[in-house]
């Protein structure tokens, strides 16, 4: 377990202090929810319909930008071969890598979607629904980008591959996060708060089995 | 040499154990590599691979670290198959360095010994024995290729495993680094260690043995 | 069995068979099945001759599940046991799974435009079968992108067992997404409101489309084979030569 905090911590410390850490995946995600009256038009009533789905949206698009650079340095640096060599379960390790990682990076974005629902003219009980809605939804998507980076590590320019394997496996956290937020917007918390859950437990779901598919994945590479 | 001894600590002898390699047989893809190669190792011993480029030498490493699955034949660390279970075994060094920019030596040397499960690795005796102890706070992204290659080297000489496979472990090295490869790999063969490298010309390891892969 | 045709002597005898077979059978029961399907059924007592784009669409539907379970078994037995044929096996399925995905959203596109009165409707079904094709695309990119082939064959079979417990959860959430705001779909293409001369031809088409599919799997399998051998002969003598 120890081992484990150990990755995790470290994996940490170095997306802060080699990768930029949190600042470009907020800027990004910011940028995204930024666009979107500008191009849709200043409408409230739209905009407000629109709100949770665009945090979602934004999250996601931020999230598999931050892909890339989970594996690619491990792949080429020797890291990973040193990793799969550790007397340590390979598939809690990819789980520690990647949340560690994701920590770091990602931590804000829950914050800056509650910020966005307040721009978009959601009241503050929506907004923060909203906010917590991805803060469930941010594990699995993190465990997905890190699964197709793991896979496309060492592609020249493998960003654009990233998105195309990711996005799709998203959905299912897209789906939940966005429609737990538009449950709000509707009045019916009772449905807000149970699909909420049901982010969860994708993010769960995701959590329990997506590490197999990284450890897989970073193996097949060093052999 | 007898600098290093002081320097060293004095670490308890590993148990005896035996490296056997029987009729293993090794491709990449379609290509076969390695075919029926038998080797024999017991505490102490220190092996050279040898061989041009692509004659599979690091394949071979990686097959006796358990990286990659062999086509035919056993490898057998005392009475039991290698199995992954093995990196309980295996001290590593790859041919790139696996460091990071952003990491002082000290902490890189602390988290991979940490993960091996050794609480009070002798980080700084390993560095002094390489004559790189000044540098322990330095991020290794500071550091040139030489000193970057012996903090990697550092990384398996702290963790207390007994079968070293290092890969061209003399690459950037000087002269002078060199020697004091030779006397960690020295100070280790004589905790009953064993020790193979991969590498391009050999290095002064008195009694090491040299395996010739040719294709 | 597996460990049967992995031997490539066997797997092309197999081959040799099965190719003409398959073509044969498959182009058998595709002249009948379209001849039935457009000539020689009644139309849909509501649809009218609508209904025929039916015999064009379910199959492919069914195709793109059945070729991506293929697929994924095929992906396992490489991983698992590390056949290279079935690795072969997955890589030309791909396409052709990818292929039928396509012909269905475009034939349910054409369906929907005199039944629902829009090209696309957001419908569970639809959404999930144009989630396959992404996935599809997402599987061909990746085996196309790392040079690498070993390690490309490795990482798509990861990849394909991986999306297949993703597909499942995918339709989950697409079935309970598109339930919020409409009733379950208008047409039902299973169970009780299929009329018997409807399945004639429905279940000819199918086995006229798992024929072809079969055939061109062989087909591409055993050419490749053959690439394989001719190159490796090559390569020797040119060591012999030198």
């Amino acid at each position: 377990m120890s081992a484990l905090l150990q990755v995790f911590a470290r994996e940490a410390r170095l997306a802060w202090a080699g990768g930029g850490g949190a600042a470009g995946p907020a800027a990004f995600f910011l940028a995204c929810i930024s666009i979107v009256p500008l191009a849709v038009g200043p409408q409230a009533e739209r905009l407000v319909a629109m709100g949770p789905g665009i945090a979602a949206i934004a999250a996601l698009l931020a999230v598999v930008q931050t892909a890339e650079r989970l594996f690619a340095d491990d792949a080429s640096d020797g890291t990973l071969e040193l990793y799969v060599l550790m007397p340590v379960s390979p598939a809690l390790l990819a789980l520690a890598k990647v949340l560690g990682q994701s920590a770091a990076t990602l931590a804000p974005l829950p914050f800056i979607a509650m910020v966005g629902g307040i721009m978009f003219g959601l009241d503050f009980a929506q907004s923060a629904l909203v906010g917590l809605a991805l803060f469930c939804a941010l594990p699995a998507l993190a465990l997905i980008a890190g699964f197709a980076g793991a896979l496309a590590a060492g592609v020249k320019r493998g960003g654009l591959l990233i998105a195309l394997i990711a996005i799709p496996m998203m959905i299912p956290a897209l789906i939940f996060a966005s429609g737990a937020g538009r449950a709000a917007l509707e009045g019916e918390w009772d449905r807000a708060w149970a699909t909420v859950l049901l982010t969860l437990a994708v993010s769960l779901g995701t959590m329990a089995l997506m590490p197999f598919g990284i450890a897989a994945a970073m193996r097949a590479r060093t052999g | 040499m007898t600098q290093i001894v002081e320097v060293l600590p004095d670490l308890a002898p590993f148990e005896s154990f035996a490296l056997k390699v029987a009729d293993l047989t090794l491709s990449r893809g379609d290509l076969r590599l390695v075919e029926g190669l038998n080797l024999s190792l017991s505490s102490g011993d220190a092996v050279f691979l040898m061989g041009a480029n692509g004659t599979g030498k690091t394949t071979f490493l990686h097959a006796l670290a358990g990286l990659v699955r062999p086509d035919r034949g056993q490898i057998m660390l005392g009475d039991t198959p290698l199995d992954p279970e093995a990196s309980e075994w295996i001290g590593w060094l790859g041919h790139v360095d696996g460091l990071k920019p952003n990491e002082t030596v000290r902490e890189t040397l602390r988290f991979w010994a940490g993960l091996q499960g050794e609480r009070k690795p002798p980080i700084m005796p390993v560095l002094k024995a390489l004559d790189i102890g000044h540098l322990i706070d330095r991020p290794t992204g500071r550091l040139s290729r030489g000193q970057q290659r012996r903090v990697a080297f550092a990384r398996v000489a702290v963790a207390n495993r007994p079968l070293w496979l290092l890969d061209e472990p003399a690459g950037p090295l000087d002269q002078r680094g060199r020697d004091r490869l030779a006397e960690l790999v020295a100070w280790h063969r004589g905790r009953g260690g064993i020790v193979i490298a991969a590498t391009h010309q050999t290095l002064d390891w008195p009694g090491a043995e040299t395996l010739e892969l040719i294709r | 069995m597996l460990s049967y045709f992995s031997n490539p002597q066997r797997f092309d005898q197999l081959a040799r068979i099965a190719i003409p077979v398959c073509g044969f059978g498959g182009l058998v029961l595709a002249v009948i099945g379209v001849y039935i399907s457009f000539f020689a059924s009644p139309p849909d007592y509501q649809q009218g001759d609508t209904v025929r784009i039916m015999y064009v669409h379910v199959p492919a539907a069914y195709m793109a599940s059945a070729i991506y379970a293929g697929m994924a078994v095929a992906s396992f037995i490489f991983f698992v046991w590390r056949h290279s044929l079935a690795d072969a096996a997955a890589d030309v399925m791909a396409p052709i799974g990818a292929i039928f995905t396509a012909l269905a959203l475009a034939t349910g596109s054409l369906w929907g435009k005199p039944m629902w009165g829009t090209w696309w409707e957001w419908d569970a079904r639809m959404t999930s079968v144009l989630v396959m094709l992404l996935i599809y695309l997402g599987y061909i990119a990746l085996r196309g992108a790392i040079e690498d082939r070993q390690l490309a064959a490795r990482m798509a079979a990861i990849l394909a067992m991986i999306g297949v417990i993703n597909l499942v959860i995918v339709r989950f959430s697409v079935e309970w997404w598109s339930s919020l705001h409409q009733p379950a779909s208008i047409i039902r293409m299973d169970g009780p409101t299929i009329d018997g001369s409807q399945l004639t031809p429905l279940f000819l088409m199918m086995g006229a489309y798992t024929l072809l599919t079969a055939w061109l799997v062989f087909y591409r399998l055993r050419s490749r084979a053959l690439v394989q051998r001719a190159r490796s002969i090559q390569s020797r003598r040119e060591r012999e030569g030198m």
